[in-house]
């Protein structure tokens, strides 16, 4: 049975190559379905997997809130006269008060975490940069997943006597001091001298978030303690916004959704303006996926079409094949085939030029986004499901689209056929 | 499924004084548009004994063509009995007849009928391949064969590369293959010329000396004057019966 097998198989793609250009043609859309099918979904996967990434760095129990300037009121010329704050004494945003609040009425709360930020110049005993100050606690490196480069972040305690300490980015490490080491050495900032207490790495690749004004200044960051900020710093003290970020932690990543819907209602109840906002990054993670998905069906279902289309041409061919070979398959059931011989026959056939097209598509399929990767910064996932995938749809197609003309040719009445 | 002890391999030689084929009014009648209906064979009783060569005559539509049909299990009977080797065949289910076809009977056909892809070897293994039996005593079976024929220097050939004769001369070796209870021979030098013919002749009367059972249709008096006894057809029916006393030896 297996020999009967091979050799039925080792017929099939006999009759293959005696026909070789239209064997070809015939698996050009299973090779073009197969491809793109494969291609499709490594550029959608690299794009998902990027988004889920920059999603989880942000944290999967974290709620976010940002102050942001409250939408500019239409008023009335009367009113603008008589009430309108002038725009620099206006503060606006998120501040203590609501720090405190969410720490103690939401439950499932661990900590929050204040941050907040101002670009100023630090200075070295070689040099001055432009770097954004970023004054949070202790926490920071649990709550933004810092990568301990050297030395050590600040504590808490640090922060509470408001310390004169600081923690560089690897980048302003380098332009700092490209010399020697940082740690133990002090930079100044306006009049103050702060020490360095270590290098932490803020976790993102150096293109992912390129500012406006130049290239990789989001890199040049210096951690200062949030009070040693308040009480030195004159652009902290002065600021309209007491905290540009609170970072809530939910106990729970199953709670995270509760608690951002608790801390948008606290919000609402105790700011007049919208000077905030709210971000929860799972729930970011799920709408990705949510569209992800949808990206996944439509492109699906493009590849779907095009494999269908390759199909009814295998379909077709094998149609006209049948016709073509009447008279063989005459022989062979006189010569004692059954009609289950000749439908295995055919249906072999199908099997190899879908399967064929099906292995010179993925071929096709996995050059083709390492080209988009290479050429573009375009990043590319090949998973091996959709290779796998891949496979077994072509070995339907061949099953689906061959059964009909095998069917067809084991039908014939062999003396009809015979005399064909 | 079947009616009938399924079909063995006994060698056709050690079937004793039973005839190899009896039939008993076989009938097969086609219908066309409605009412009409057209007997195609209107009822034939014949015996054909072991080692018998026996030729079938008639002219177009005389229904000699439905008998060869029928004799080599590639149509069901509309009526009547057919028993090959023994067994009742006329009630077989398709399966039943492509193993039947297969094991017991050798086709040669007016137009050779070997497959163009294949090569001469591979022709001749073909009834085998079905039956599962490829193993080395089967190959060598069909060298000997191709030997036999006087083609055993072109096993690897294909059909288009050879002769009408020597196809013709591969498809009796194909025919032998499976050591058959029967050979059918439909006009088998039909489309030869006269050199090639007599060529094909001896090789079919030597099949016939060495006691295989032959069934020809032809329309050619030379051709049938070999047989033993040659049956005329006309309108479905037998109509005459002669035999060949001076048989060609």
């Amino acid at each position: 049975m297996l020999l009967r097998f091979r050799r039925t198989f080792a017929l099939g793609v006999k009759n293959l190559f005696l026909h070789k250009v239209r064997s070809l043609l015939t698996m050009l859309g299973v090779v073009f379905g197969v491809g793109s099918v494969i291609a499709m979904l490594a550029v959608g996967e690299g794009a998902s997997q990027k988004a889920s990434e920059s999603i989880a760095r942000l944290g999967s129990s974290n709620v976010i809130l940002q102050s942001t300037e409250p939408p500019v009121e239409v008023v009335s010329q009367q009113q603008t006269q008589q009430t309108r704050i002038p725009e620099w004494r206006k503060s606006y945003g998120l501040g203590n008060e609501d720090m405190q609040r969410i720490a103690a009425t939401i439950p499932n709360v661990i900590l929050v975490h204040p941050e907040a930020e101002k670009p100023e110049e630090v200075t070295s005993p070689t040099t001055q940069v432009r770097a954004i100050l970023q004054a949070t606690t202790g926490d920071a490196p649990n709550i933004r997943n810092l990568k301990a480069v050297e030395g050590r972040f600040f504590t808490d305690l640090e922060n509470d006597r408001g310390a004169p300490v600081c923690v560089l980015s690897p980048a302003l490490r380098r332009k700092l001091f490209p010399f020697g080491s940082a740690i133990g050495n002090t930079v100044r900032i306006q009049a103050d001298f702060y020490t360095v207490l270590g290098i932490y790495s803020p976790g993102f690749a150096a293109d992912e978030e390129e500012s406006e004004d130049g290239a990789n200044a989001r890199e040049d960051i210096l951690y200062l303690p949030i009070r040693t900020a308040k009480t030195r710093i004159i652009n902290f003290a002065y600021s309209r916004t007491a905290y540009d970020t609170l970072v809530v932690r939910a106990s729970d990543s199953d709670k995270v959704l509760a608690v951002g819907a608790a801390i948008e209602a606290l919000m609402e109840s105790t700011h007049k303006e919208k000077d905030y906002r709210i971000t929860v990054p799972l729930e970011l993670l799920a709408q990705a996926r949510e569209s992800q998905k949808l990206f996944n069906i439509i492109l699906g279902s493009i590849a779907g079409i095009s494999l269908l289309v390759g199909g009814i041409g295998i379909m077709n061919i094998m149609l006209a094949t049948v016709t073509e070979r009447t008279r063989e398959i005459g022989v062979r059931r006189a010569l004692g085939a059954r009609r289950k011989d000749i439908i295995i026959q055919f249906l072999v056939e199908t099997i190899v030029i879908s399967l064929t097209g099906g292995i010179l598509g993925i071929l096709l399929g996995v050059s083709i986004p390492l080209v988009i990767s290479m050429l573009t910064n375009v990043p590319t996932v090949i998973t091996p499901i959709s290779v796998i995938l891949s496979l077994f749809i072509s070995l339907l197609i061949g099953i689906i689209f061959g059964l009909y003309p095998a069917r067809r040719a084991a039908s014939l009445n062999p003396i009809e056929a015979l005399r064909h | 499924m079947t009616t009938s002890s399924p079909p063995g391999t006994k060698p056709p030689h050690a079937v004793s004084q039973e005839p190899v084929i009896r039939i008993r009014d076989l009938k097969k009648i086609y219908r066309l548009g409605d009412e009409t209906d057209v007997a195609a064979l209107a009822g034939v009783d014949l015996d054909v004994m072991p080692g018998e060569h026996l030729a079938i005559m008639g002219s177009s539509g005389s229904g000699k063509s439905t008998l060869l049909n029928l004799l080599g299990c590639l149509d069901h009977p509309t009526s009547g009995s057919y028993h090959l080797g023994g067994d009742d065949v006329s009630l077989l289910d398709d399966d039943a007849l492509s193993a039947v076809r297969g094991i017991r009977l050798g086709f040669i056909f007016q137009s050779y009928h070997l497959i163009q892809q294949l090569t001469v070897l591979e022709n001749i293994q073909m009834p085998l391949f079905y039956q599962s039996n490829e193993g080395p005593d089967a190959l060598a079976r069909c060298r000997e064969l191709a030997e036999l024929v006087g083609l055993g220097s072109r096993l690897n050939h294909r059909p288009e590369q050879l002769s009408g004769g020597q196809q013709q001369r591969v498809a009796i070796a194909r025919s032998l293959v499976n050591n058959p209870l029967l050979i059918l021979a439909d006009e088998p030098t039909g489309n030869l010329d006269s050199a090639t013919e007599s060529d094909v002749l001896a090789l079919i009367d030597c099949l016939n000396d060495e006691g295989r059972t032959i069934v020809m249709v032809t329309h050619d008096e030379h051709v049938a004057d070999r047989a033993d006894r040659v049956i005329h057809m006309k309108d479905g029916r037998i109509e005459r019966v002669s035999h060949n006393t001076a048989v060609s030896a």
